[in-house]
């Protein structure tokens, strides 16, 4: 059985793919799906993790539909034991998946994981000829949701969300008349 | 003994009149002169001759003032000739970032209550001075409001310098929730402009906006509040326009900018309107493009009714 049945995730996916660079991997679209699988076994093990921008947006499609598929199929389901089996090869990850991580948003609809954006960082590349080489990256954090971390937004930036400075004010009321119409 | 006085070009020419040829009639007699002195003039007919005589007795003292300049460490004592120095003058001493970045001044006087004042306008007394700027979580309507009414006045520069004939503005206050800020024209026949004319405006509105002016502020003395309409007189390159509340700095400090439509709003009377955003708040062309067509449909809809 496959995916078909399921509802559609609650998170974005995005039209065009990511560039995912497949350092220490044979480039290909195998090389890929191995970056991914990086990811999401790495968020299922500490449940928030912080990384490059485009890699946090191509990861969380697939991080939600694993979630969704142990939410609504279960640990029974050939194809979702097949899919646990293939995203998350350590096999203690399955468990947590079935017995800590899926229990949380039984009653929950999706989306079951966030994406927050961090402010760029730049970071050396090498030294050449006396000469540094600096690169910047934009750098995003996965989480899975209602995990046992601080939240990453105080309830003091959710009111500067409400900001009454002039871009918030114009875009908010430019988004609500849209809405309406 | 003669003083050479640090201030804008405008109020430099007007001190060097004397007091008593200061006549009206003997300006309007005067039909060859330079761009200057059209706009004393204009100052003198809509202004009165006691605002320039006001500030002629200034001419023969420059008094020095310390003002304080608030920074995170420690307040940073600067010198400035009183009545003349500006907060940006001051906020030099720190760094021309943090004078570049003030867009309004929070000013605590040592006598009297604190109060708000524009970055360029000369500053009077001994005080404690703090820089407002975009960033700045305290202020926030009130860095709106200035930053609405200062791109109001820029709107009727620009439309001053794009259309060869003589204009009047009238700047209206419009709460920034309106989405969209317009100044009203007399002197274009009730004809409303073309969607081609805004465009050739859009664009020159640009190289204008480009251009870094200053806005020169003087406000006026409690005594001549009689007299003169506004609180504030605010010139922007070669224009003086009378103003009712605090502007920006530059412009400089406008980011995207839009005329966006022009209509009859009376006989004689032409309104124009536009949109824009501070340069320290930058959004993608999507988010643009929303408040462009959402600021848009409210000003036609505020046409019609």
């Amino acid at each position: 059985m496959s995916s078909a049945t399921l509802p559609r995730i609650g998170v974005t996916i995005g039209h065009v793919a990511q560039k995912l660079k497949t350092g220490g991997i044979e480039p290909s679209r195998r090389a890929r799906l191995e970056v991914l699988r990086r990811i999401v076994t790495r968020c299922v093990r500490e449940e928030r993790v912080e990384l490059k921008w485009n890699r946090a947006v191509e990861a969380r499609p697939y991080l939600e539909r694993l979630i969704q598929l142990g939410v609504e199929r279960g640990p029974l389901d050939e194809y979702t034991a097949e899919m646990m089996e293939w995203w998350l090869p350590e096999r203690d990850l399955i468990v947590k998946m079935h017995e800590v991580i899926v229990p949380r948003f039984a009653e929950i609809q999706s989306p079951y994981t966030s994406l927050y954006r961090l402010p760029p960082k730049r970071l050396q590349q090498f030294i050449q000829n006396k000469r540094e080489f600096w690169k910047r990256y934009d750098i995003g954090i996965l989480e899975i949701d209602k995990n046992p971390f601080p939240p990453v937004l105080s309830e003091n930036s959710a009111k500067n969300e409400e900001s009454p400075n002039l871009l918030n004010l114009l875009l908010t009321d430019a988004l609500k008349n849209n809405l309406e119409k | 003994m003669q003083t050479t006085l640090r201030l804008p070009v405008v109020y430099r020419k007007i001190f060097e009149f004397q007091g008593d040829q200061c006549y009206r009639q003997q300006f309007e007699d005067s039909q060859q002169n330079p761009q200057w002195f059209q706009i004393i003039l204009r100052i003198l007919l809509n202004f009165s001759i006691i605002f320039v005589k006001k500030y002629m007795e200034m001419k023969e003292k420059v008094d020095k003032v310390v003002v304080n300049v608030h920074t995170d460490d420690e307040p940073l004592p600067v010198l400035l000739n009183r009545n003349i120095s500006t907060s940006y003058h001051a906020f030099n001493h720190l760094s021309k970032h943090v004078a570049d970045n003030a867009v309004l001044v929070d000013v605590q006087p040592n006598i009297g209550g604190s109060y708000t004042s524009c970055v360029n306008q000369p500053l009077q007394d001994q005080a404690t001075i703090r820089k407002i700027d975009f960033d700045s979580s305290e202020f926030v309507n009130l860095l709106n409001d200035a930053y609405w009414r200062s791109c109001a006045l820029v709107t009727a520069a620009i439309l001053k310098e794009s259309l060869d004939v003589n204009l009047e503005f009238t700047i209206p206050n419009i709460d920034v929730s309106s989405g969209f800020f317009h100044v009203d024209v007399e002197g274009l026949n009730g004809n409303a402009l073309s969607r081609d004319e805004l465009n050739t405006i859009n664009r020159y509105a640009k190289s204008f906006i480009k251009n870094a002016k200053d806005f020169e502020v003087v406000s006026i003395p409690s005594d001549l509040s009689d007299e003169v309409p506004s609180n504030y007189i605010v010139r922007i390159g070669d224009h003086v326009f009378p103003s009712s509340g605090l502007v920006i700095r530059s412009t400089s400090q406008i980011g995207r900018y839009s005329i966006l439509h022009s209509k009859s709003s009376g006989i004689e009377t032409v309104s124009v309107g536009g949109v824009s955003l501070p340069f320290s708040q930058p959004t993608s062309s999507y988010s643009w493009g929303l408040i462009v067509k959402n600021a848009l449909t409210k000003y036609q809809k505020s046409s019609s009714s």
